[in-house]
């Protein structure tokens, strides 16, 4: 592995009982990139990132992060080691007020950045935090799990569909926080449908087919037909 | 106000055992029953430490709660590690465990109902007409502070945040940083040692022990935690407190024969009516 590869998926199996879902997947992130994964429903991409995050467990292969192997770690000891997960469709738990879920950000870290700081960065959250998560719309939900993220020092961040639920306008206010993050040193993996406008902001594109990822990119991709009987990979471009 | 005061203070003393489970079950979701068989064990300890002056028999009385709850935890994590249904499995060992602790506590007492000494204060106050008596009112009190004490610290506290993340979504917390496994060994001491708490205050009641009482002996607690709402501490006081006003109304106006029959028929209703319970999750 190379000294610069900050993520490395190497030959990574997993599944649900007998059905195999992941059949030797592979994936290199640098330090401050954004990594996209695309692939039509039911290819595995969220299992991918359940995978990374620990939640569901890998059968054969190996995660590396900064260098040292993760696989086999469970989730809570990812989440302290940097690795910020937002499940699709469940990024924040909406039982909890958003002071709550912002809390949770001491259970990752110790050194955790002030919440005068997150409310600098995100001044609508102010007006927010005693109202339950649940009653929150998904842009602001979203906005919740990414200050969190944030809070927690995370290094790396795993975004499940975080277009879901959101309008044009909101999912453009996140693409650009998104870009402002990495401009930190942020490292994202993000899997998303919505194509159109997170292909622009990647620095590395994957397809997953087959429960197999190829490395593509963003010339190759027809962002508005993408999803159109989508089966095979188009112009690989190795490298990249 | 016969009803009112006597159902209150009946039903603050079931609600303590519906929090106790309710602690627990927020973090498994799913019923430890050794935490039924805590409920006499402290009460045979209080006999058994009868000549020891009264802070020792309580101190060993909740030593022995924590300690079931860190050895049943142990074994029944020793048991999930190869466990295909976490929850089905619980409920097995810890009613074998349950089994083998009552055992125990026959082999203590030669299966006698034993009486330890009083804990509770003797004595009677009118209060509106209404005769109370002081080891009632006594434990109705304990329970309502320890379940104020309770409902501050999962409300406020960092333990309390972890517990209720861990019970809404335990992976969306694992995800955050929380530990799910010191989580749970956290809820199932206190849940025991207020469960332990319990069974000193009905040994204190009762003034008897029957060392065959286990779930029997907390059965309506759980009803009540499930009436209310299982894991939700205001649920507990709810379904505590209503479990107790029909209990003492079915037993003034019926007759007691009926009532244990009459709260099961309740919570078939609310379970139909409001599968979460009265209050709902937290």
């Amino acid at each position: 592995m190379e000294p610069s590869e900050y993520l490395a998926v190497t030959d990574v199996h997993a599944g649900y009982g007998v059905k195999r879902i992941l059949r030797g997947v592979s994936l290199v992130a640098q330090r401050g990139q954004i990594v996209l994964i695309l692939g039509p429903n039911g290819a595995g991409k969220s299992t991918l990132l359940k995978c990374l995050s620990g939640a569901h467990p890998v059968g054969a292969g190996d995660i590396r992060f900064e260098g040292a192997s993760i696989r086999g770690r469970s989730s809570y000891r990812r989440a302290r080691m940097g690795i910020a997960w937002a499940p699709e469709g469940r990024p924040v738990i909406p039982q909890l007020t958003v002071t709550e879920n912002l809390n949770l950000a001491t259970f990752a870290t110790k050194a955790r950045s002030s919440r005068e700081a997150t409310f600098r960065r995100y001044p609508q959250l102010r007006a927010l935090a005693g109202r339950r998560a649940g009653t929150l719309s998904g842009g602001e939900r979203q906005m919740v799990a990414l200050a969190r993220a944030l809070e927690a020092n995370a290094k790396l961040l795993l975004l499940d569909e975080p277009s879901l639920g959101l309008s044009p306008k909101v999912f453009q206010d996140t693409v650009r926080e998104l870009a402002a993050l990495r401009e930190d040193g942020m490292t994202c993996v993000i899997v998303e449908q919505r194509t159109a406008f997170v292909v622009g902001l990647a620095d590395r594109i994957y397809l997953l087919l087959d429960g197999q990822l190829h490395l593509s990119s963003a010339e190759s991709i027809d962002t508005h037909e993408f999803f159109e009987g989508y089966t095979s990979v188009p112009e690989l471009q190795e490298g990249q | 106000m016969n009803l009112l005061l006597n159902g209150l203070l009946d039903g603050l003393n079931i609600s303590l055992v519906a929090f106790a489970f309710g602690v627990v079950w927020a973090a498994i979701k799913t019923v430890n029953v050794v935490q039924a068989e805590v409920i006499p064990a402290c009460g045979v300890a209080l006999w058994v430490c009868r000549n020891d002056g009264m802070l020792t028999q309580y101190v060993v009385a909740i030593l022995i709660a924590i300690a079931l709850a860190v050895a049943s935890f142990v074994i029944v994590r020793l048991v999930l590690r190869r466990a295909p249904d976490p929850r089905l499995m619980t409920l097995i060992v810890s009613i074998a465990l349950t089994g083998m602790i009552g055992a125990v506590l026959q082999v203590i007492t030669s299966s006698q109902t034993v009486s330890p000494p009083k804990v509770l204060p003797a004595g009677f106050i009118n209060v509106a007409g209404v005769t109370l008596t002081w080891d009632y009112i006594t434990a109705g009190l304990v329970s309502a502070g320890l379940m104020a004490v309770g409902y501050v610290v999962l409300r406020f506290s960092r333990a309390g945040l972890a517990l209720r993340s861990t019970a809404h979504d335990s992976i969306i917390a694992a995800a955050n940083g929380v530990d799910g496994r010191r989580v749970a060994l956290f809820a199932t001491v206190v849940g025991f040692a207020l469960a332990g708490t319990a069974g000193i205050m009905q040994a204190g009641l009762t003034h008897g022990v029957d060392p065959f009482s286990g779930l029997d002996g907390a059965l309506e607690g759980i009803v009540a935690m499930l009436i209310g709402g299982a894991g939700n501490p205001l649920g507990a006081v709810a379904g505590g407190l209503a479990v107790g006003f029909v209990d003492t109304a079915v037993t003034i106006y019926v007759g007691g024969t009926f009532a244990s029959a009459i709260i099961f028929a309740a919570l078939v209703v609310v379970i139909l009516i409001r599968p979460a319970g009265i209050i709902g999750e937290w």
